[in-house]
């Protein structure tokens, strides 16, 4: 079990999230979803370590999740960042390298993840000369290229047409079984359709007054 | 000065979530074509939507077995089915009650 305990996420004055917890079962896909600015994206951030939370904890498998965990962790970021001057296979290489694969398995799972996602014609070009929906599934390779135990999907739909949205669902549907999946998204509709468990954040607008 | 504080409003089994929502909506399929003709039957509820033989209909207050009961008197029902709030509803529904 992923559980997320009463964490907070306060940045100056500022309250962004507020004694949050929630649990992700293995093998179900669990929907992070609320309204532009609800945290979201900070929730996942923080449970990546990527940023500390102010109070709280994150728990995987009742230990602390921490820096040892992350070649555990598959993450596909809102802001999709892969280096736009880099070839295709060659970046994908080198981030499994980094996530602990070894030089075969680099090859045979990018070379695996290309034809499945039907990108192998694009392996030598630079990622800035692909489509914005092939630089969306590069960046989804990158973060399953390692077959992580927990995979983040932070608006895994955006730039993706019908078509491939529906390739795309078919694979998340595909890994599940032995993952821990949090997908945040905004398309209701496919959350609806992709989701085992949600969980809905919202905020609560406060106004002080200063008199 | 604002806040956002992001907090949980639901969260649990999608399935459990939707079937747990309060929401009195039917759909009623009549054997022919269904005219309203200002029926005092249907004084009391919403239609929602209006086919030529399939109603969406909001019972309001009424209980789903009285409604059945009066209309078939004048109605041949072949379908009355519950309609549960899909996610994108139930997430406007939430979001604009706060």
């Amino acid at each position: 079990m992923l559980e997320i305990r009463n964490i907070s996420k306060i940045f100056g004055a500022k309250t962004i999230l507020h004694n949050l917890s929630f649990n992700v079962p293995k093998g179900k896909i669990y929907g992070l979803i609320g309204p532009n600015g609800a945290g979201k994206t900070t929730t996942l951030r923080i449970i990546l370590n990527i940023l500390p939370s102010s109070s709280g904890e994150v728990l995987f498998k009742n230990k602390k999740f921490d820096y040892d965990f992350l070649n555990s962790t598959g993450y596909l970021p809102e802001e999709r960042g892969l280096y736009p001057k880099s070839k295709v296979k060659k970046i994908l290489t080198y981030l499994g390298k980094l996530k602990g694969l070894s030089s075969k398995e680099c090859e045979n799972k990018t070379q695996y993840w290309l034809e499945r996602l039907e990108l192998t014609q694009y392996s030598n070009y630079l990622l800035e000369e692909l489509s914005k929906g092939n630089q969306q599934k590069v960046q989804f390779i990158s973060a399953i290229l390692h077959d992580p135990e927990i995979l983040i999907l932070d608006e895994p739909f955006s730039g993706f047409d019908p078509v491939n949205q529906t390739i795309f669902r078919d694979i998340v549907e595909e890994l599940k079984s032995e993952k821990y999946i949090i997908l945040s998204t905004h398309l209701m509709d496919l959350a609806e359709s992709l989701c085992d468990e949600i969980c809905l954040i919202m905020m609560a607008i406060k106004l002080l007054t200063v008199l | 000065m604002s806040d956002n504080d992001g907090h949980k409003i639901i969260d649990g089994s999608l399935t459990d979530i939707l079937n747990s929502t309060e929401q009195n909506i039917y759909s009623v399929t009549f054997k022919n074509n269904f005219e309203l003709n200002n029926n005092s039957l249907f004084e009391n509820v919403d239609i929602i939507e209006h086919g030529e033989k399939t109603i969406k209909v909001n019972l309001n207050e009424i209980q789903p077995q009285y409604f059945i009961k009066s209309i078939s008197k004048e109605f041949e029902i072949t379908e009355f089915r519950k309609i549960n709030p899909s996610l994108h509803q139930l997430f406007l529904n939430l979001v604009q009650s706060k």
